[in-house]
């Protein structure tokens, strides 16, 4: 075995210890990075569930088209308020007259009119729910429509933060023949 | 606290021992007067803490899912109770109906179902190779009236949301109306749905998103001049309390059917109950209750306390009355009861019956003066007499009130 060839076993063992600090070192990084990758997706993904909660939190507004025909059977409207124990009063305008005022408690079904009357009119409904009940902030309008195309639920919705707080859900509602 | 007060404390410690010992004070106790809160499951000995109480449907499926072990087994010990109306989000449980003298909107707000499942039970009321089910419902028949504070405090509620919805309604369609993002947006969502007739079409429902946004700006900018009646609603809400007052009768029942070695067609009832409670409660502090009580094969005889019947097959009737008045600004209060317990299938135990009259004095500082006096039950359950009378004094610990 030529000298040049030889190699002092001193070095190589503090040769092979960096190398193998230098890896240990490489791998820390490595996990490192992982853990802070995880980390940023793991606020990304609460961030993004806590998006979905608000979003499903509450839902106040609601505008929408209701599909009607040109026959003369009768469109009905229902609305249901909830949850149970609460207190909500209701107002309609049809076409900008008012066809309820200040009704108390949930509304059950009534005649609209008939769908070639409705054709083309819109409606707004707005109802206030206070909170009273002592076992749930939740307060919701069902508004159930039939009678047209096919039969449609919107459902508003909304959690409040005290006792005794209050929800306005608004809804314009157009009637549209196809 | 001084060294005064835990002397006295001492003293009434002793003082109550004393009376402990001379008269059986769980005779004078009185639970006969309190249906179940839960029939069904109260038949097969639930805690009420056990109880599954949902309050949707989805809820409800939820503890389903966790007793079935995700539906996949049979569930072994569950127990819930539920409210058909409320469960499935029915009209006419909002406070607008809570004073409703129709048996319908009663029946409504306090239908509850009640049913329970143990399985393989190690305790000794229950035998393990068999399985106990049981079914119950309880509702009013009679309700009474809210409280005129009650009846005051919703109809404000209702005026000033009467208010706030009519004043809304009139505004925001009128802005609407006149605005133009809102009305190009609407122009464009009639044409999509000419295009698509379908008010579901993606197209659609993004305008009608943008819609939605665009009343919701609207709605807010109107909300602003409400803040004034908004504040009045939430402190009236949040003040609101179901005090009623008046006539009621309530109606709990159940049974309990035992399934022998868990096979379908040999069952037998292990234990059935019916309850009826009345009784009328007045704002001027009298109040008169009243319960009778039908009970096969009840795990405790009430009439039976020494336990002399032990077999099956035992039918059972309690009736109890009480009368009681207490003010909340008067200091005394008196109330007088009256128990009758019998074994009907059974010639045993005899019929008996007490009476007790309780009156109550508050001196404040939380200090009660205490008076009891009546007659026990008679037979066996009582060893030196009938006559009870006792005199205690009741100190409180903590703040004085």
């Amino acid at each position: 075995m030529s000298k040049s060839t030889r190699t002092d076993p001193k070095k190589t063992k503090q040769k092979k210890t960096a190398n193998a600090t230098d890896n240990k070192k490489k791998q820390t990084k490595k996990v490192n990075a992982e853990r802070t990758k995880s980390k940023e997706k793991g606020k990304t993904a609460v961030a993004k569930a806590r998006k979905i909660d608000e979003k499903y939190k509450e839902k106040t507004s609601l505008d929408t088209a209701y599909l009607v025909n040109g026959s003369d059977g009768a469109i009905t409207l229902e609305i249901i308020l909830g949850a149970p124990g609460q207190t909500g009063t209701t107002d309609i305008i049809l076409d900008k007259v008012n066809i309820i005022t200040g009704e108390t408690g949930s509304l059950p079904e009534f005649a609209l009119g008939t769908n070639k009357k409705l054709n083309g009119k819109t409606m707004s409904i707005t109802t206030v729910i206070s909170d009273t009940a002592k076992d749930t902030n939740y307060l919701e309008a069902i508004i159930r429509i039939r009678g047209g195309i096919r039969f449609s639920e919107y459902i508003l919705y909304k959690t409040v933060d005290k006792n005794g707080g209050s929800a306005i859900f608004t809804s314009s509602i157009e009637f549209f023949k196809i | 606290m001084s060294l005064k007060n835990i002397f006295v404390i001492y003293l009434l410690l002793l003082g109550t021992t004393t009376i402990a010992q001379s008269i059986d004070t769980t005779k004078i106790k009185l639970d006969l007067l309190r249906a179940p809160s839960s029939p069904g499951a109260n038949l097969l000995g639930f805690a009420v803490s056990d109880i599954e109480k949902p309050s949707d449907v989805s809820d409800f499926m939820l503890t389903l899912q966790s007793a079935t072990s995700s539906n996949s087994l049979f569930p072994t010990n569950y127990a819930v109770d539920l409210a058909p109306f409320w469960l499935f989000r029915a009209g006419g449980l909002t406070t607008d109906k809570f004073n409703s003298r129709k048996f319908s909107d009663a029946f409504r707000q306090t239908f509850v179902v009640s049913t329970a499942i143990r399985n393989a039970d190690s305790s000794k009321d229950f035998n393990p190779e068999n399985l106990y089910q049981s079914f119950g419902t309880k509702f009013s028949i009679v309700r009474g009236q809210l409280s005129a504070r009650a009846v005051a405090v919703l109809e404000s509620i209702h005026e000033l949301q009467a208010e706030i919805a009519s004043g809304m309604n009139q505004q925001l369609s009128e802005k609407l109306a006149d605005d133009n993002v809102y009305q190009t947006l609407k122009k464009e969502r009639q044409l999509k749905l000419s295009e698509t007739m379908d008010p579901n079409h993606p197209s659609v429902i993004a305008l009608s998103v943008k819609m939605e946004k665009r009343q919701e700006k609207v709605k807010n900018s109107i909300l602003t001049s409400y803040e004034n009646e908004l504040q009045a609603l939430q402190k009236q809400a949040a003040s609101f309390k179901v005090e009623r007052f008046g006539f009621f009768v309530d109606f709990a029942g159940g049974v309990s059917l035992e399934y022998i070695n868990r096979t379908f067609n040999n069952s037998r009832i292990y234990n059935a109950g019916a309850w009826l409670t009345f009784g009328a409660n007045y704002q001027n502090g009298f109040s008169l209750m009243g319960i009778t009580r039908f009970l096969q094969n009840p795990k405790k005889v009430f009439a039976d306390p020494s336990g002399t019947i032990r077999n099956g097959d035992v039918s059972t009737f309690d009736a109890g009355t009480r009368i009681i008045y207490h003010h909340n600004d008067s200091r005394f209060s008196i109330s007088t009861e009256a128990i009758y317990r019998s074994v009907l299938n059974k010639n045993t135990i005899d019929p008996s019956w007490r009476w007790v009259l309780n009156t109550e004095y508050d001196l404040g500082n939380n200090q009660r003066l205490t008076f009891f006096f009546g007659r026990s039950f008679d037979g066996s359950t009582s060893k030196d007499g009938n006559v009870i009378a006792a005199l205690n004094f009741l100190k409180g610990l903590g703040n004085h009130r």
